[in-house]
């Protein structure tokens, strides 16, 4: 009697699992694992820290003959640059430029063909931190070392984002300030300005009104040429600034707060159209307006195994002889594609290496204006390094 | 006198030496219906019968198989595994099994991909005293993970084992397996089946 209940047993068990099981197969993704791993490439891996988190990546130098400079605390820059199209490599310097004493780099621009950083000291006076300059010859080669902006709107002031905007009447040096803390401890310890320079030395405050401060962290600033419009982008909405008025409207999508939904990026198109703007959530969503702010189309929902996929950061990336493609960067899960239609494809990178698991912080899109001078897209991550990508018919990641 | 001695002398010695050879685990039990050539060797075996055995060893990724068709190379270096395995003697040779696996082998970019088949399978076993070799075939379900991606695939893996009978309990010996998965994807270009090898060490016990 035993054995006949120990070999039924023996019997159903496995063939209950099988019944269970091979019913529900199948797959969360609509690819199949094999043929991305027949397809992986190797990553070619340059020298810079593949587990650092970056925060800019510039291009001085001449279209020709680009020097870049990549801002992980510390500022690397590239060496020399060899081939072209998908098989242009870079070769970073191995020693990292000379910083004012004791502080990282947090934020890097070009402005007035100048490197200009925000520091941020952590073993000096709090009287270093602030905005630094750096001069720059025409071939991208610096000529000096850093120095720190003397304006009294910067100097001493924590600069967490810079953004060169390009002004009609010229490029125009933007920064956000964090003001010192406050000593009342129910408050909120910072309060922010946002300021706009046109020769990288004095400052004026351009957001909120002069005599005031916010209380919210601007999250990204970015101008639309054709409007002349600033979007600046908070937690739970948009602000429409005019260049000129400095007249300002609150605008945005509505937002699911019941699911703490927040904005993360703002993007204004400039290839596929001068007039939309696109914001990036935190619940999954990408919202588009081709009507200043005043109504907005949002796409369905990215998720990935029920899992909600927040997108911190957007960019157009031009493809000479190609289409232009938009890029949406999510927080844990690379990158998606974004179409006409707000259709979004996580892409299927060959490369399946970190890239696609990383947190895309933003994009640095060099366009060189030129086929022959081509297009490179730096995928800037917070979590797994600096990767770039050469525009061609087909998108393929190296990590710098 | 003497002679009823070593009568009574000469069967102890005998039943000894029958003590001592049925107390070799190998060839005590297991080997009873062998003396005589001409009969059949006795089941070693009886339905009910149930057996757990362990294996560990290397696995071979092949190549894949498009649905074009053509044959892809597998981009997997070589790798490893292991399995549990339990069953029960439906017959003296023939046994269901269910089997939990798991094995492993790296892409170009050293990442990992990881199959953990769970299956049932039936055995056919041919016994050569003291060497057994069971021939398989086992169908099931393999959990796959790539990095973020996962995937419930369609397995089938025939296989033969080669078996040294330690003793009633016990057999060690070698295991080769073929594995298919069959990996259906929402492009059908994309669709590949899975070949890979399989070569286990394995210890059996029966009980």
């Amino acid at each position: 009697m035993k054995t006949a209940i120990r070999v039924r047993t023996a019997l159903i068990l496995p063939l209950a699992a099988l019944l269970v099981l091979g019913c529900s197969s199948g797959s969360s993704y609509n690819g199949s694992i094999y043929y991305y791993i027949e397809n992986e490439e190797v990553v070619n891996d340059s020298s810079l820290d593949n587990e650092a988190g970056f925060f800019n990546v510039v291009r001085l130098g001449t279209a020709a003959s680009p020097v870049y400079y990549a801002a992980c605390g510390q500022i690397r820059k590239s060496a020399s640059i060899s081939g072209s199209g998908t098989s242009r490599s870079i070769t970073w310097d191995t020693e990292e430029l000379e910083l004012p004493t004791a502080s990282i780099c947090t934020a890097l621009v070009a402005f007035g063909g100048n490197l200009y950083g925000g520091f941020l000291p952590y073993q000096t006076l709090q009287s270093d931190m602030g905005l630094y300059k750096a001069t720059v010859d025409a071939g991208g080669t610096l000529t000096s070392g850093f120095t720190q902006v003397t304006d009294s709107a910067v100097k001493g002031y924590q600069v967490p984002y810079l953004y060169v905007s390009p002004e009609s009447g010229g490029d125009r040096l933007i920064a956000i300030v964090a003001k010192e803390a406050s000593t009342d401890s129910t408050s909120t310890p910072y309060s922010y300005v946002i300021y706009r320079s046109g020769d990288g030395a004095s400052f004026s405050q351009i957001y909120p009104a002069t005599g005031t401060t916010l209380t919210a962290c601007p999250k990204s600033i970015t101008y639309q040429a054709y409007t002349g419009y600033y979007w600046i982008l908070f937690d739970d909405h948009l602000v429409r600034l005019d260049g000129s008025t400095l007249s300002e409207v609150s605008v945005g999508p509505t937002l699911d707060t019941d699911n703490y939904e927040e904005l993360r990026s703002v993007y204004c198109c400039t290839l596929t159209s001068q007039t939309l703007v696109y914001a990036t959530s935190s619940y999954g969503y990408i919202y588009k307006t081709a009507d200043y702010g005043s109504t907005w189309t949002a796409s369905s929902q990215a998720t990935i195994s029920s899992v909600v996929v927040p997108f911190i950061s957007f960019a157009e990336i031009p493809s000479y002889g190609g289409t232009t493609t938009c890029l949406a960067g999510a927080e844990g899960y690379g990158y998606y594609t974004v179409d006409d239609s707000l259709a979004l494809v996580r892409y299927a990178d060959t490369t399946y290496a970190d890239l696609r698991a990383s947190a895309i912080r933003s994009f640095y899109v060099d366009d060189r204006s030129s086929a022959s001078n081509g297009t490179t897209t730096f995928a800037i991550t917070t979590d797994y390094g600096l990767w770039r990508m050469e525009a061609d018919s087909s998108i393929v990641w190296n990590q710098e | 006198m003497v002679s009823r001695m070593k009568c009574k002398r000469l069967l102890a010695v005998a039943c000894l030496i029958a003590v001592s050879i049925s107390a070799l685990p190998a060839f005590g039990e297991d080997a009873k219906g062998n003396a005589g050539k001409e009969e059949a060797p006795a089941p070693l075996y009886a339905p009910g019968d149930q057996a757990i055995s362990i294996r560990l060893g290397v696995f071979w990724p092949l190549f894949y198989l498009s649905f074009t068709p053509a044959v892809t190379a597998t981009n997997l270096t070589l790798g490893g595994g292991g399995a549990l395995q339990w069953g029960a003697y439906l017959t003296e040779s023939i046994t269901l099994s269910g089997e939990l696996g798991g094995n492993f082998a790296y892409s170009p970019n050293w990442n990992i991909l990881l199959q953990l088949p769970m299956l049932a399978k039936v055995e056919k076993i041919f016994t050569f005293y003291p060497f057994e070799i069971p021939i398989s075939l086992a169908a099931g379900v393999s959990f796959v993970k790539y990095e973020d991606l996962w995937a419930v695939d369609m397995t089938v893996k025939p296989g033969i084992a080669f078996f040294w009978i330690y003793n009633s309990s016990w057999s060690f010996g070698v295991n080769a397996e073929y594995w298919m998965n069959t990996q259906i994807s929402g492009t059908a270009d994309q669709s590949r089946v899975g070949n890979f090898l399989s070569v286990f060490l394995s210890a059996l016990y029966r009980f």
